[in-house]
């Protein structure tokens, strides 16, 4: 019960972040006339307060902070994504993005509603990989290339990008095979004889040649961290064997040296991010003007709508974390990261709460996915590694990343709700 | 179960792994923030400085000004404190700084009032500042100020402009950046600008506030004969003169710049009459269009000599040259205080958007009196310790000083106008450490007067 009112003060609190904020953003932006906020913020907000009182009224012992710091990020995020639009000519962005949200809560109160358990998920997990694979398959071949990368289907007005789905399918498929087979890899991991650990390694083999072969053919760097990262994860998670995780994780070091002295583009992009300065109007700028951005952010930021974020290309995309530190300042960007990894904490414990070995392996495992997806972006954006094209959870522009991570909180929200329950199996 | 205690493994190691953003967050946003404003390709800062208006001199040539996104001081070393800097590392100093309210067309606002005007302006360039300066004048006096340290300044009596304000040591605003922490800790203090915001022991050319306050309050008359035997009880210890004037009436005793008349007017007045003279010249208050002046310390009460002591310039109070500037100027004028000013005029595109009030002439003291002091003046410059602040053809009245301090050698001062009997330009000229006011700076006062007045 007090949980659940801890919830309801954060959902205040996001209310009043929103709408605050909406204000002191529209005031920033005077000189380029944007459009009223106010039609975007009642929608969220409505949004949120039906996902709310919903998953609130239903859900008995689930987990009532999940949904309200998602909330959270979201209206941070939608402020930032309202206040760039006007300022790189698209001012309609704000409204496209404030209904991405409310179609992303609904998606999280469809993933309330469907009756019946979350661990029929188990059986289809051929179902799911099939068509991840076939998503990526089909959008490589019928997919529109933008920016020289082929990773969207283009529906009528709408772009999605299916490898934010096939994400979530992935470890739906991850969590219910290595929970079926952990004990047949082990036992093939333990055999006393001094031989090989066939399956695992076979296994692990096929995870980083999905890895590799994401980088080479999409050019995606991002994706293939994470999909790299997921599935070690999720294969340390399951089997416990530090020593396979660590002859992957050198695996894929070689296979990133390879890839550096093979692909050009590669190299490009490690050079841009080793050092910026060295093309700052080429290669680099991307990077030395996300660096200035925060530079100029300083402490305790410019304040929403007085700062330039814009001068950073994709600023409201994969850069959304800098045009958040500029203006919110390195404080506000802290405490974006706090709420971050307070989220992914109560993903963490809805995997040690769940009833059987399946929830556990899939909260966990979207609970990895969310964590490495920002920590790879952030990182990116902050020069800790080279930068990716992946989005932010919650936060940055577009609606397939929207509906994807309400998807993926809604599944998290199930298995908390029943895991609860039946605590006592 | 195992796999819940691995549960705990990963989600421990992904949340380490939240601490590195958080260390490079610090370093870009704190430690290395100002190295990253101040790149040259960085256009945030050249943003910023491409639409700063100018400071010019007083017949619109440039003193400051923005090329290929950077702040240029075409006077260089000439200007150096006085202008002070704007850099995106370093920030802002001197009149760069406090012109910046002028000369910005789009800053960070500070106050909510200041937020709404910014977001409701069209045009963001800032404005142009004009200055009193005159170039030629400047640079002359920065020359003459050659090896010392020191300030010299002009003042046009007329209107109480600055023309010039020359301090030494300086630096060179292009390597400014470069030199940073040499200049920084430089005992001689080079980002110190010494004409308006240096203060220092007036010395004797003090005493011609304590002759003409004496004389205004009815302490002395002109014609009064003191008797100086070569020192004096000054209260509370024995005030030695730099030589046995004998018998000198009031004119006599300042050409001779005798200590033991001044020091007894200057008991006679009392701290408080001291204080309130200095006051009523305006030395008190710091000059509204004179950004950054300091405004003179006068002395304190305390041991019974003070009075003394201070009746020549000395005890502890300290004024500024441009404070001593505008007591000649008073005087020049008959008695008269104008407000020294720096700033002309705001322009846009060289039409004028802001003129400061034309300055309120104020009496300070009766005229009578000061043309007791003028004459004195005259007299010191012609036939007394101000010898060599003469110049062909002019006469020039002034006040030479030597002034005790407490860093080693006396400062020379010398503080006068010309020509004499239709007073055009004021000058205030300080060496510091270097003796005698009589020696060392009136030399450089004439030079500075005479091309002041061929101007």
């Amino acid at each position: 019960m007090s949980e659940r009112r801890s919830g309801l003060v954060l959902m205040a609190l996001v209310s009043a972040i929103l709408v605050l904020g909406a204000a002191l953003a529209q005031a920033g932006l005077q000189r380029l006339e944007p459009p009223s906020p106010w039609p975007s913020v009642g929608l969220i907000l409505g949004a949120f307060w039906i996902g709310w009182l919903l998953s609130a009224l239903r859900g008995r012992g689930a987990d009532f902070m999940l949904f309200p710091l998602a909330s959270l990020l979201c209206s941070v995020g939608w402020l930032e994504v309202y206040r760039l639009g006007p300022a790189i000519g698209s001012p309609a962005l704000g409204e496209r993005q404030a209904l991405w949200i409310a179609l992303g809560v609904g998606v999280f109160i469809l993933a309330l509603l469907v009756p019946g358990d979350y661990r029929t998920l188990e059986d289809y997990k051929y179902t799911c990989l099939l068509t991840g694979i076939l998503l990526q398959v089909a959008v490589m071949l019928f997919g529109t290339e933008i920016n020289g990368a082929r990773l969207w289907f283009e529906i009528g007005p709408v772009l999605f990008q299916p490898v934010e789905v096939v994400k979530i399918l992935l470890v739906v498929f991850l969590a219910a095979f290595l929970r079926q087979f952990r004990h047949w890899i082990r036992l093939g991991l333990l055999s006393a004889e001094g031989r090989l650990p066939r399956r695992a390694l076979f296994l692990l083999g096929l995870g980083w040649a999905a890895a590799e072969g994401v980088l080479v053919l999409q050019k995606d760097l991002g994706m293939a961290l994470l999909l790299f990262g997921l599935f070690l994860s999720m294969f340390f998670l399951s089997t416990g064997r530090r020593d396979l995780v660590a002859l992957a994780a050198m695996l894929a070091g070689v296979g990133s040296w390879v890839c550096y002295h093979l692909f050009g583009h590669v190299r490009v992009r490690v050079g841009a991010w080793l050092d910026p300065f060295s093309d700052p109007h080429g290669q680099g700028y991307q990077m030395s003007q996300a660096l200035y951005a925060l530079a100029s952010g300083g402490l305790d930021g410019s304040g929403l709508g007085m700062g330039r974020p814009f001068l950073v290309p994709e600023a409201y995309t994969d850069f959304i974390f800098v045009a958040l530190a500029e203006e919110w300042g390195m404080l506000g960007a802290l405490g974006l990261l706090m709420v971050y990894m307070m989220l992914v904490t109560r993903a963490f414990r809805v995997a040690l709460a769940a009833g059987d070995e399946f929830g556990t392996l899939l909260a966990a495992g979207l609970a990895t996915l969310v964590a490495w997806q920002t920590l790879i972006l952030v990182g990116g954006t902050v020069q800790l590694a080279p930068m990716t094209g992946i989005t932010l959870p919650f936060m940055s522009y577009g609606g397939s990343s929207m509906l994807a991570n309400f998807l993926l909180l809604g599944i998290l929200w199930r298995i908390s709700a029943v895991g609860e329950v039946s605590g006592g199996d | 179960m195992a796999i819940k205690a691995r549960v705990r493994v990963v989600a421990l190691f992904l949340l380490v792994l939240f601490l590195a953003p958080v260390v490079n967050l610090t370093r870009f946003q704190v430690l290395r923030s100002e190295a990253l404003l101040a790149r040259p390709d960085n256009t945030r800062t050249l943003e910023d400085l491409s639409l700063r208006g100018s400071l010019l001199d007083r017949a619109g040539q440039p003193l400051a000004q923005t090329r290929q996104g950077r702040r240029v001081h075409p006077l260089g070393p000439v200007t150096g404190p006085l202008l002070g800097y704007l850099t995106g590392r370093l920030g802002a100093a001197g009149l760069e700084a406090s012109l910046e309210a002028r000369t910005v067309g789009y800053a960070i606002p500070r106050t909510p009032m200041q937020a709404w005007s910014l977001l409701t302006r069209g045009d963001r360039h800032g404005d142009d500042v004009v200055l009193t300066l005159d170039r030629g004048l400047q640079t002359l006096a920065w020359e003459l100020l050659e090896g010392a340290r020191g300030a010299a300044l002009v003042l046009d009596i007329p209107s109480g402009e600055i023309l010039a304000v020359a301090s030494r040591p300086s630096f060179d605003p292009a390597r400014l950046e470069a030199d940073w922490e040499r200049l920084r800790v430089d005992p001689s203090a080079p980002l110190i600008e010494r004409g308006t915001q240096g203060l220092y022991p007036p010395g004797s050319t003090f005493k011609i506030l304590t002759m003409a306050g004496a004389l205004a309050d009815g302490r002395t008359r002109s014609d009064e004969v003191f008797v100086c035997t070569g020192s004096m009880d000054a209260g509370n210890f024995i005030l030695h003169d730099n030589a046995v004037h004998g018998r000198v009436d009031l004119k006599e005793a300042l050409v001779v710049s005798c200590n033991v008349t001044f020091a007894t007017l200057g008991q006679r007045l009392e701290v408080s009459g001291l204080r309130r003279w200095m006051d009523g010249f305006g030395l008190l208050e710091a000059p509204a269009l004179v950004p950054n002046a300091a405004e003179a310390q006068p002395m304190q009460p305390g041991a019974p000599s003070v009075a003394a002591e201070a009746g020549i310039g000395q005890a502890d109070l300290l004024v500024s040259p441009l404070g001593m500037a505008r007591v000649c100027a008073t005087l020049a004028r008959g008695g008269i205080d104008l407000e020294p000013r720096l700033v002309r005029a705001q322009t846009r595109r060289g039409q004028v958007t802001w003129r400061p009030a034309a300055p309120r002439p104020r009496r300070v003291l009766p005229e009578a009196v000061a043309g007791e002091v003028r004459r004195a003046m005259e007299e010191a410059v012609a036939r007394g310790t101000g010898g060599r602040a003469a110049v062909p053809g002019v006469a020039v009245a002034g006040k030479t000083g030597t002034a005790e301090n407490p860093h080693g050698e006396p400062h020379a001062w010398f503080v006068g106008y010309a020509p004499a009997e239709a007073p055009k330009v004021a000058v205030a000229v300080l060496l510091e450490n270097s003796g005698g006011g009589g020696l060392h700076a009136a030399p450089l006062a004439s030079r500075l007067l005479q091309a002041a007045l061929s101007r």
